[in-house]
This record gives C-alpha cells, sequence and structure tokens, in this order.
C-alpha cells in the first residue's frame, strides 16, 4: 500500500488575496475575440463623434459667435442630423455590450460545460464570477465614459446655440455618468440572463430585448416622467409654449423659460388665482393671438399681468441637471448590483 | 485520514435522489475506483465532492475535512470532468495559460514537458484535437496542478483502446511520481483492475461494496458443486449471486477470512474484480462494507466485513 502525507489543514481556512492580475490573463484569453471586437466599435465611435464635433464646431462658430438667431438654420439641417444619428448609435451601444459581451460570458460556460472545469480551478467560482465582472465591467465602463464625455463636447456648440439640450431624452443618456451606467446595467443584465438561459443565441435574444425595451421604455416614458418630480415654478411668457406637459427645453430668443431649464408644465391661472378651465384658456389665448395691442405683442406676460391673468411653467432648473443625471446613474447602478449579487448568488447555486 | 469522507450524503435534483444516505470514508494513497450502473449517483459524488454541487442532506469533506468546494480544498484537488470540457478556442499552450493563472500552485514546466513527450503541439487549438489527445491534456492539466487528490469522472468514456491504455499508461506514471490519491469513476471495469487498490461501487444512489480490491477479491470465491448442498452453503455464507444449471449449481459468495472445508463435490474458485462487480451489480440488494456498520440498505443480503 502506498502512502501519502496530506497537508494538515488549517483549523481556519486562511484567506487568499484577490487574484486580480491572473484573472485580468484569464478574462483576456476568455474573452478577447468580444473585447477586440468591441475596442474596434469603441474607436469608431470615438472617431465618428470626434470628425462629427470637428465639422459641427466648424460649421456653427458663426452662430456660436453670434447666437442662434444669426443662423441659417435649413444650412444646420446636416448637422443636427448627424447629432441625431451619434446619439442613436452612442444608446445602441449599451444594449450591444451586453448582448455580444455580457451575454456569452457565462451562457457559453453553461452551454459546454467548460464552467465544471472554471470552477473547480484554485481559484473557486465565486472568484472567477467576481474578477470576470468587475475587470469587463471596469473596461466597459471606462470605455462608454471616454464615449460619454466625447458626446458632451460634441453636443456644446448645439446646446449653445439652442438646436440641442442635453435634458432631451437622447443626449441625456448618452452623458459621461448615464453612458457608463446604461452600460454596466446592460452587461450585468446580459451575464444574468446568460447565466440563468444557459444559451448563447437564447440569451443574446433576451438581452437584447430586456436591454433594448428598457432603453425604449425610458426614452419614450420614463424620461419625461422622471425630469417631472419635484419641479420648480415660475411665471413666465406664453409665447411659443403651450398648455399641459411641455417636456421641452428653454432657448435664448425661442421658448422662453429659465436660462437652460427643461419644461416640465405650463398652464393659466385667473385673477382668483385658480387654473383656468379648456375653455377659459381657449378664449384667453384667441384674444391674446387677436389682440393688436403692442403690449400683447411685445410682451404676453405683461398683456396677461394687466388681465389679472398669468402663464406659469414648472421647470427643472439648469443646475438641477447634474442631480438628475447622478439619480438616474444611481439607479442604473442599483438595478446594475442587484443583477450582479444574482449572478454571485446563482453561480453559487448552479449544480 | 481521509481524503473523502462523507455522512448521510444525499443529492435531490427535483424529485429524484441521485444520491442518499451515503457515508464512507476513502483513506489518503489510494486509487479508488467508483463503479456503478448509469444513474447510481457516480458523478454526483464526484461533484459533490470537488464542490460543483451542493448535498441536499448529510455532508461531505475532503483531504482532512475540509468542506468540499473551499478555496482551500479547490487548490489541492484537480478535477477533471466527464467529457473533458476544455476550451477549444484557445490553442494548448493557452489553455495551459489559462490554468497557470487560476492554480498558484501550477507547474507550467512540467506540463509542456509531458505535452512534449505526448506529441501534443503546444500551437495546436484545443478544439481541433482528438478525443485522446484532449483526454490527455486535460490530465497534464490536472497533474500540473500538483493535486493531492486527482477526481476524474469517466474519464476512459469516449476513447478507444489505445488512447485509453495510453491515458492509464499517463495516470499510473504520474501517480507514481506524485504518490497522489486518485478517485475516478469508470465503466471499463478491466480497466480499472489495472490500477485500482480500492473499490466504491454505488447502486441506486447508495454505496453497496467498498474496500480495498485486494481484501474483497480474497474475501469472496466462486463455489461450484451439486445443487442438493446449496441451502447448505448458504448457511454458512452470505450469497452474493447464484446460478444454476442443471446438475451444477454456481455460488458467488462473501467468504470472509477463509471458507473452511466445502461439502463434498464443491468446488472454490477465485474471483475477479469483474466477476465481483457484475455480481454485486445484479444483486443490488447485497453489499459488502466496512464495518462496523452497515451503509444504506434495507434488506442487506451480505455482511460486513
Amino acid at each position: 500500500m502506498r502512502t501519502q502525507s496530506i497537508p494538515a489543514r488549517p483549523g481556519a481556512l486562511p484567506r487568499y488575496p484577490i487574484p486580480w492580475r491572473p484573472m485580468a490573463r484569464v478574462t483576456w484569453l476568455q474573452q478577447r475575440g468580444s473585447l477586440i471586437t468591441a475596442a474596434v466599435l469603441f474607436a469608431g465611435c470615438a472617431l465618428l463623434i470626434i470628425v462629427s464635433g470637428l465639422g459641427a464646431y466648424a460649421k456653427l462658430s458663426p452662430c456660436l459667435a453670434s447666437g442662434r438667431g444669426s443662423c441659417d438654420l435649413n444650412s444646420l439641417h446636416a448637422q443636427t442630423t448627424e447629432l441625431t444619428f451619434v446619439t442613436i448609435a452612442l444608446l445602441v451601444i449599451p444594449v450591444l455590450a451586453g448582448m455580444f459581451i455580457g451575454a456569452p460570458l457565462l451562457a457559453r460556460e453553461i452551454e459546454s460545460g467548460s464552467f465544471r472545469f472554471a470552477w473547480t480551478q484554485g481559484t473557486g467560482r465565486t472568484r472567477w464570477v467576481v474578477t470576470k465582472m468587475v475587470l469587463l465591467g471596469g473596461a466597459g465602463a471606462a470605455a462608454a465614459g471616454v464615449l460619454g464625455l466625447l458626446a458632451d463636447w460634441y453636443a456644446g456648440p448645439f446646446e449653445a446655440t439652442g438646436l440641442a439640450s442635453h435634458w432631451l431624452a437622447g443626449q441625456f443618456n448618452v452623458t459621461v455618468l448615464t453612458l457608463p451606467a446604461w452600460t454596466l446595467c446592460s452587461l450585468a443584465a446580459g451575464a444574468f440572463v446568460g447565466l440563468f438561459i444557459g444559451r448563447v443565441v437564447a440569451a443574446m435574444a433576451a438581452t437584447a430585448a430586456f436591454a433594448g425595451g428598457l432603453l425604449a421604455l425610458d426614452l419614450m416614458r420614463l424620461h419625461d416622467r422622471f425630469l417631472g418630480i419635484a419641479p420648480g415654478v415660475t411665471q413666465s411668457s406664453p409665447s411659443g409654449t403651450g398648455l399641459g406637459a411641455l417636456n421641452t427645453f428653454a432657448w435664448p430668443g425661442g421658448i422662453p423659460g429659465p436660462l437652460g431649464s427643461w419644461l416640465v408644465n405650463g398652464w393659466y391661472t385667473g385673477p382668483d388665482g385658480q387654473r383656468l378651465s379648456s375653455a377659459a384658456v381657449s378664449s384667453l389665448v384667441t384674444k391674446l393671438d387677436t389682440s393688436k395691442s403692442p403690449v400683447a405683442l411685445g410682451d404676453p406676460a405683461k398683456w396677461l399681468t394687466l388681465r389679472h391673468d398669468a402663464y406659469w411653467i414648472s421647470y427643472q432648473a439648469a443646475d438641477r441637471f447634474w442631480y438628475f443625471q447622478a439619480a438616474e446613474a444611481a439607479i442604473l447602478l442599483a438595478v446594475t448590483m442587484m443583477f450582479a449579487i444574482g449572478i454571485v448568488k446563482l453561480v453559487n447555486r448552479r449544480a | 485520514m481521509s481524503v473523502i469522507e462523507t455522512s448521510g450524503l444525499g443529492k435531490q435534483y427535483r424529485d429524484i435522489w441521485a444520491l442518499r444516505d451515503c457515508t464512507m470514508a476513502i483513506p489518503a494513497g489510494r486509487i479508488v475506483a467508483l463503479v456503478g450502473p448509469n444513474g447510481a449517483g457516480k458523478t454526483t459524488l464526484l461533484h459533490l465532492t470537488v464542490g460543483l454541487a451542493r448535498a441536499t442532506t448529510g455532508s461531505v469533506t475532503v483531504l482532512g475535512g475540509a468542506p468540499a468546494g473551499s478555496l482551500w480544498a479547490l487548490e489541492r484537488i484537480a478535477f477533471v470532468a466527464q467529457d473533458v470540457p476544455l476550451y477549444g478556442y484557445l490553442s494548448v499552450a493557452e489553455m495551459l495559460d489559462l490554468a497557470a493563472n487560476m492554480n498558484r500552485r501550477f507547474d507550467r514546466r512540467r506540463s509542456e514537458s509531458r505535452l512534449s513527450e505526448l506529441g501534443i503541439a503546444l500551437g495546436h487549438k484545443v478544439g481541433k484535437l482528438s478525443g485522446g489527445q484532449r483526454a490527455q491534456l486535460a490530465l497534464t492539466i490536472a497533474f500540473s496542478r500538483h493535486p493531492d487528490l486527482l477526481v476524474l469522472d469517466e474519464p476512459l468514456s469516449g476513447l478507444d483502446p489505445l488512447a485509453r491504455h495510453d491515458f492509464m499508461a499517463s495516470l499510473m506514471i504520474a501517480v507514481a511520481e506524485d504518490g497522489l490519491s486518485v478517485v475516478f469513476s469508470s465503466h471499463v471495469i478491466s480497466e480499472l483492475e489495472r490500477v485500482a487498490d480500492y473499490l466504491v461501487l454505488l447502486s441506486g444512489g447508495r454505496v453497496q461494496v467498498m474496500g480495498e480490491i485486494s481484501e474483497l477479491v480474497a474475501g469472496h470465491a466462486t463455489l461450484s458443486g451439486p445443487p442438493v448442498d446449496a441451502g447448505r452453503i448458504a448457511e454458512r455464507f452470505a450469497v452474493v449471486q447464484s446460478q444454476r444449471a442443471g446438475r451444477q449449481a454456481q455460488l458467488l459468495v462473501r467468504t470472509g477470512n477463509g471458507q473452511g472445508a466445502l461439502p463434498e463435490g464443491w468446488d472454490s474458485a477465485e474471483v475477479t474484480l469483474e466477476e465481483l462487480v457484475l455480481a454485486y451489480l445484479r444483486e443490488p440488494s447485497a453489499c459488502a462494507l466496512p464495518g462496523p456498520a452497515l451503509v444504506g440498505l434495507p434488506s442487506p443480503k451480505g455482511t460486513t466485513a
């Protein structure tokens, strides 16, 4: 009979340092295909933004010097279309990251059975999955952050001339804070779905449906409701605005409102300070539109004041923008954390 | 010291028990053959041992008491899963790189030297290797981790006879060099006999036979003689399996320390491991377990050793 000496097991199992560098190498070996593709995509997007941005700055420089009123808006159509295109491209990036990096991350291991190799190595399955998520998430967030910064720079002249606003749903979701948050959320959702389903293609489709659906829901519904939380209220001029939900931004020489603010709602009040009914508003607006009084034409707000009526708006002040950015990023990161915790729990339960 | 110790271990998948009431202690320094029919619970037991599955009931500890699946245990147990799941899109060198970065005790030089001896080029894609080469690569990675316990789940399945022979030869050489403990499951009983010195036979999710192979073989015999005396034989020995053909009865019995004098006309023959295993597989209610406790069988025909 052969004999074997087994090292005595310590009473309390030792704590090992987290193997970041070795796991970075492991992550690179296993994910390099999707990482290289992502890097190419990132470089392409960055180049697109820089080229478009330089063109926009050149084209919009006269407007920047003298204001939007002196610009030929028709000649800027190509630039605003390009801004819309770039914004949409940036919005799609988190969804693609979730589909092509997040979803296959664990689904491929489950589908091929290689998790039985990975989870029985010395690293341990919890460290394996946590370090992978942190490394890939960190790289994804950093890349998205750079693209967000470039997007902010690119949109600068459009905002300065009132052609666009970072309050608008598209631009709001591609800033230096929200784009990395969306990317992390989509990556985590993809990894969770992949682990849960255990099939790569199905996980990619489910991730696209979830991340794309959530983004679409935000752009079409949630964004305006989100910006309607606890607005400020001020009296304003009714010129160019409307009644009820406004969901637009104030810009000099155009829609009146506090500079750089997001307008939430507009309504009229009568001499008794109560909101006017629709019929009363309709009558009032008709009178304003048909009045030939110089006051009505020059300063509608003053015209209303003289009648003891008033037009009010609720709005988000310009200085609240980053609070809302931080709040949305925090919500997305909370969702990301929930997925991450779910992944660690599922990895430990899966057997 | 036990390399694997279980107590009342059970694993349930939905409403099916893959393993239940499994209590055993496998001593260190053995090459343990884990055999049993399909669905006997072999893979489940191995997965519980390496931390890939969690017990529904009972407990399993490894290498002298470490919880299965703990980091301490994972560093010291190498596992080669059924079908050898490796990363087919990596080259052999990258696969070694991957393993080296996931195991602090990994010996890169040893793995490269072994693969060179086996004629497996480092530049080849793992997915392009033959089944035998993949198995050898997995075994090389496992050995290069310098494990105290090597766990192999059906390592011979899917291999042709030559690849099977080469694999077992590699296993024997490495075991001789390192003196590690090995637990491996297999259907190929003839291959086990050459290399294993300890047997665990699972059936229906329970341990049916366990012990040193030499003692098990020495403690059993095939007795043949006139059927009229078969009853007397059965009174003296635990009969594992009986067969009657015309005027001849053949009983595979558990003789224990000795069989003494047999009735006239009865002969005794040694059993092979394969005969012994097949006899117990055909009689799931029989058992042969180390004393003092019977493990997991409600009405055993056999006795404890």
